[in-house]
């Protein structure tokens, strides 16, 4: 079969595989060539390296060779992936074969092959408007972009569009963004659109199928991965204590630093870009004579850099590169030979990925370590080997039919042309994120898109779209230039460019970092320290620094949360040990480690020794019985609930407890993978039993949705909503908008709307999506019951356990519950009087 | 709960956040920043119109303290041009306050076209207002040679964070005395303001004899006397005064200390 298919191939590209690929196509290639040269929808799922671009692409370019010089000027394929690196690497990919086919045509009839995303410059855009790729390489915001273009009102016609690494996609509302530009695509051309998605890692497929297709059939091609890597945990010597929580990545520089030197080319992966830059720095003091080639790579350093960089890896020119996700997916560089992930990586499906760009492949086997920054950390690695070992793959979750990115589609629509509102809504509905959308809600969408609404009526003045007769059409051709200003569904800080003296652009940080940063204040970008010279407009103009005090930037982009794979796999490992302490104390537990878990001594030790401490507190915290601190800090009881369910369980029980517990005061929780953590007034502590009560299963998601909506603290988070949704501009027509400014007032829209109007599609979008992709209220719901039925052991410390300690880390802390200002007021004056008691002397 | 603290002799800070100078029955408010929600949309942002709240807050205070003259003291509107509705809204507003109290704007620098667009409800419109001891001026422009007098200023929206039992932040609006001067916090509930312990503008700094001043805060229902806290420097413009022109926000440009 796999031959008939290639034999199927025009003349000239079967001609460059078989010179290419003398051993003849790989399996996944036989899988899927069948279905994509007979134009079905195809799901093509394989492991980095097993050729899978190529199985997706050898179909397009049959059909692009095919029609050879009766092309139109016209784009016949699109390519769509998430990141702009990857389109980089496939330009690179692809240009063989195209030549190939390329040499029968003739001169003035070539196929053309082009990038068109957000680095793309205006002369360049200008050009494809004229002479249009025939296949184009693009990414979910540009293609949106191009769809509401004038110029490219014909011409726009796929007949087939690549989703590549789609399970990147469809876990965010870019994916969202994506399905919509799929839809209007196929209404364009009036004929069947053929989907193509490519992933190494999603699962389950029939999600990624609604989510590609809709309701269309699908074909899949798949082959079988779990034999794909091997994964070894580097713990740092004797003399490196690891910390019992944090993620400071100097501590394992010296162990990654010897890693290093081992390799030819390594990739190392951190969790967040400033992480990335330290230990970029921290890696070139302790290797000076690698100066030259460690580099550090994320999505804030400058364009023509990355690409640098990029090219390095394939080539062999760097020791090593530091990078956060920006190099996450696609192909695999051939020269990187070592793969290291310091931290766990919070997913299964992630580590994977970042396995999968190592090129250096013994029998098809990626070769990578862990490495682990903490002590709690460590005991996440051991659990996410064990199940990226077994193939349990994270469960994909597809947003649900979120009215924001409907705002933004529904707008760049009506930039498009006029279009009926009965038409529209049906074109929405083909998109599987959106197949169940009411028709109640889309017209509240497009109500308040007309600038209507509780308070205005249906039809306000300064309207986005204006309705007649059941057509809608944009407002003004000012309101179409701020759609264009403001595409795409990332809400990120404004970015303030960094350039040198000599005018060379070194990258982008956001602006309330430098707004941080003392006068003289090094920092470091891309590895290189310098400090703020001046400020001229958007720009910051640097010079070289030699500092002691050098500060990293924080970008935006949190942590990930832990995926319920892992946290199922963690509580396994906590219960092995638990058990184990109970038979043999520390020896049983080392010993569980080697055989159970396969540790080597000096790891199984390390954690057998935080067992340990953790022991002196109380047993190791499992599931049942639920292990629960009570604590006091000042004026304040801490009721710390150990749950290892993942952070998108524990935000959603803080957010029901404290609701329940209907306290006078406020309620500040602290949330992390592992369990959470109340904070309540003293005076109003509650009994066992209140406490238990607030776990009843009965009622609990119309408690967790009232306990979302009451809550002024989404209001923070309504900026990514308001942005997409197009309520507060990202850019407005003279530039970026502070994001200062529009954090401000994206929290006061929001608090106003609760209060006029509540069901606002967008604030019912900023619940949603806290309820649906922040939390996960069905599992929270279950862990709820299961908690009200355990046991409990409610233990009163002095002060919190080791197990405990990451909680006061505080990175997710949150007001659940905010009381109001005149008792927050009382509570003040009380406790500056109650201090004066203490005979401590101290002023406001 | 009290609805009046005495801050000087005389002078009363109210929990509306409104300055109530006892001895001639003149009510001081700042920056109520009416018709924001407006503004906004005009900006290309679909909010909601949220002058209900500052307006019912006016009437109740004016209703509370039956003052005989009322001073605003600046950015009363926040922006120029209301459209017809909100022109007609502001207008009753302003009409049903004539009918109970003299009305005097001390202009502030959103009120640019308000001599235009609301001269003919009989506002007495000027750059400072003095009484007896007593100055009050907006506080954009840095003419403060009026060593004589006790200032009253708005503009820079002071509020204070503090932490409640459970470790909660809540920010309220304060007033700041000392000898010299009074600073007001924005009677608008909508308006951004510094926080006095996070550094406050130099602009503001100077107007008190000392660092140290007396903090009052409001929640709309009291106001309580906080004792004293020492400001410090930001080193950069408030808030208020960066977002203080109504154009589009355009490419900031940044100030190095």
């Amino acid at each position: 079969m796999s031959q008939a298919s290639i034999e199927e191939l025009p003349r000239p590209l079967r001609h460059w595989f078989e010179g290419r690929f003398p051993a003849g196509p790989t399996a996944i290639q036989q899988l899927a060539l069948p279905h994509t040269l007979a134009g079905d929808n195809t799901l093509i799922l394989a492991p980095t390296g097993h050729g899978k671009t190529l199985a997706a692409f050898l179909s397009v370019l049959a059909r692009l060779a095919e029609l050879g010089e009766r092309l139109p000027n016209a784009v016949c394929a699109i390519y769509v992936s998430p990141l702009r690196s990857l389109t980089r690497d496939v330009l690179r990919n692809l240009s063989e074969p195209l030549e190939a086919i390329n040499r029968e045509l003739s001169e003035r009839r070539k196929i053309r092959m082009e990038v068109r995303t957000g680095d793309t410059a205006a002369g360049e855009r200008s050009r494809q408007q004229r002479k249009r790729p025939h296949l184009l390489l693009t990414t979910p915001e540009s293609l949106s972009s191009l769809l509401s273009q004038s110029a490219f009102h014909d011409g726009l016609d796929p007949a087939v569009v690549i989703a590549d690494e789609i399970h990147a996609l469809a876990e965010n509302k870019r994916g969202t963004l994506l399905a919509l530009a799929l839809e209007r695509l196929e209404h364009r051309a009036r004929g069947p659109l053929q989907r193509l998605g490519l992933s190494a890692t999603a699962w389950p497929v029939e999600t990624v199928i609604r989510f590609l297709c809709g309701q269309r059939p699908c074909a899949v091609a798949m082959v079988d991965q779990r034999k794909a890597h091997r994964l070894e945990i580097v713990v740092p010597p004797e003399d490196h204590p690891l910390p019992p929580a944090g993620f400071n990545p100097y501590r394992v520089a010296q162990p990654v630093a010897d890693l290093v030197e081992r390799a030819r080319c390594s990739l190392v992966f951190t969790s967040t870009r400033s992480a990335a830059e330290r230990l970029g720095l921290a890696l070139k003091i302790l290797l000076p004579q690698y100066d030259e080639q460690i580099a550090v790579h994320h999505g804030s350093i400058e364009k023509d850099e990355r690409f640098e960089i990029e090219e390095g890896l394939a080539t062999g020119r760097w020791k090593a590169v530091v990078c956060s996700t920006s190099l996450e997916l696609g192909v695999d560089f051939q020269a990187v030979d070592q793969v290291l992930l310091i931290g766990a990586p919070r997913g299964v499906s992630r580590a994977l990925q970042r396995l999968g760009r190592s090129g250096h492949r013994v029998d098809g086997v990626a070769a990578g370590a862990l490495v682990p920054l903490s002590l709690p950390d460590l005991a996440e690695c051991v659990a996410l080997r064990r199940a990226a070992d077994q193939g349990r793959w994270d469960e994909l979750r597809v947003p649900r039919a979120p009215l924001d990115v409907l705002a933004q589609v529904l707008l760049g629509m009506a930039v498009e042309r006029v279009w009926s509102l009965d038409e529209a809504y049906e074109l929405v509905r083909g998109a599987g994120p959106y197949l169940d959308l009411p028709r109640q809600d889309f017209d509240r969408v497009i109500e308040y898109l007309a600038g209507g609404g509780a308070v205005l009526g249906p039809s306000g003045r300064y309207g986005k779209i204006v309705v007649t007769q059941g057509r809608f059409r944009i407002a003004s051709p000012k309101i179409a230039r701020m759609y264009y200003a403001n595409i795409g569904a990332i809400s990120d800080d404004t970015q303030i460019k960094v350039v040198t003296e000599g005018n060379r652009y070194l990258g982008a940080v956001e602006d309330a970092f430098l707004s941080s940063l003392q006068p003289g204040e090094a920092f470091i970008l891309g590895g290189k320290t310098v400090r703020v010279k001046s400020y001229y407009q958007n720009l910051a103009i640097v010079e070289p620094a030699r500092g002691e005090q050098v500060k990293t930037p924080r970008w935006m982009g949190g942590k990930m949360p832990l995926s319920a794979q892992l946290a199922a796999e963690q509580l396994r490992l906590r219960r092995d040990l638990r058990q184990a302490w109970q038979r043999g104390g520390f020896d049983a537990c080392v010993s569980v480690l080697e055989t159970c878990w396969s540790l080597d001594r000096a790891a199984a030790e390390r954690l057998a020794r935080y067992v340990e401490r953790q022991q002196r507190a109380f047993p190791i915290p499992v599931d049942t019985p639920v292990a629960i601190e009570r604590l006091r800090q000042r004026r304040a009881e801490l009721l710390l609930f150990h749950v290892v369910a993942g952070r998108e369980v524990n935000r959603a029980l803080a957010f029901v407890v404290s609701h329940r517990l209907a306290l006078a005061g406020s309620v500040v929780a602290n949330f992390d993978d592992h369990g959470f953590l109340l904070s309540i007034d003293k005076k109003a502590s509650p009994s066992e039993s209140q406490l238990r009560q607030s776990f009843h299963p009965d009622n609990w998601r119309a408690d967790l949705r009232a306990a979302l909506e009451a809550n002024e603290a989404l209001g923070r988070k309504f900026r990514g909503v308001a942005e997409t949704g197009h309520l507060i501009p990202k850019r407005s027509l003279r530039g970026p908008v502070s994001s200062k400014s529009s954090t401000w007032s994206s929290a006061l829209l929001y608090k106003t709307l609760l209060k006029y109007e509540p069901d606002h599609p967008l604030v019912r979008e900023a619940v949603r999506e806290a309820m649906e992709d922040q939390i996960d209220a069905e599992r929270a719901e279950k862990e709820s019951q299961r908690i009200y039925a355990a046991p409990w052991e409610i233990y009163e410390l002095p002060r919190p356990s080791p197990f405990a300690l990451p909680l006061f880390a505080l990175f997710n802390r949150e007001v659940v519950q905010a009381a109001d200002p005149d008792r927050a007021l009382d509570d003040y004056v009380a406790a500056a009087y109650d201090e004066w008691q203490e005979g401590d002397r101290s002023s406001l | 709960m009290s609805r009046l603290v005495e801050i000087a002799r005389g002078i009363w800070a109210h929990a509306s956040g409104a300055l109530w100078l006892e001895l001639i029955r003149t009510l001081v408010i700042a920056d109520a920043h009416l018709g924001y929600g407006w503004a906004m949309r005009r900006r290309g942002q679909l909010g909601p119109l949220r002058d209900e709240e500052t307006i019912a807050k006016l009437r109740g205070t004016v209703e509370e303290l039956t003052p005989s003259a009322t001073v605003f003291l600046g950015d009363l509107v926040h922006a120029p041009r209301p459209t017809p509705e909100e022109g007609e809204l502001l207008q009753a507003v302003f009409e049903w306050l004539a009918s109970r109290t003299r009305l005097i704007l001390v202009e502030g620098n959103h009120d640019r076209g308000f001599r235009r667009d609301f001269g003919h409800v009989g506002f007495e419109i000027c750059r400072e207002w003095k009484r007896g001891e007593v100055c009050a001026i907006h506080g954009d422009r840095a003419e403060l040679n009026l060593p004589a007098h006790h200032l009253i200023v708005g503009h820079f929206h002071p509020t204070l964070g503090l932490r409640d039992a459970a470790g909660a932040l809540h920010r309220l609006p304060v007033f700041l005395h000392d000898s010299k001067a009074t600073v007001l916090p924005a009677f608008s509930p909508f308006a951004a303001g510094c926080d006095v312990r996070e550094g406050v503008p130099e602009q503001m700094l100077s107007l008190f004899s000392s660092s140290e001043v007396a903090v009052f805060a409001v929640t709309g229902r009291q106001v309580k006397a906080l004792g004293s806290t020492r400001l410090r420097c930001s080193g950069r413009a408030s808030a208020a005064a960066r977002s203080s022109d109504n154009k589009e926000e355009g490419p900031q440009k940044r100030r190095l200390a």
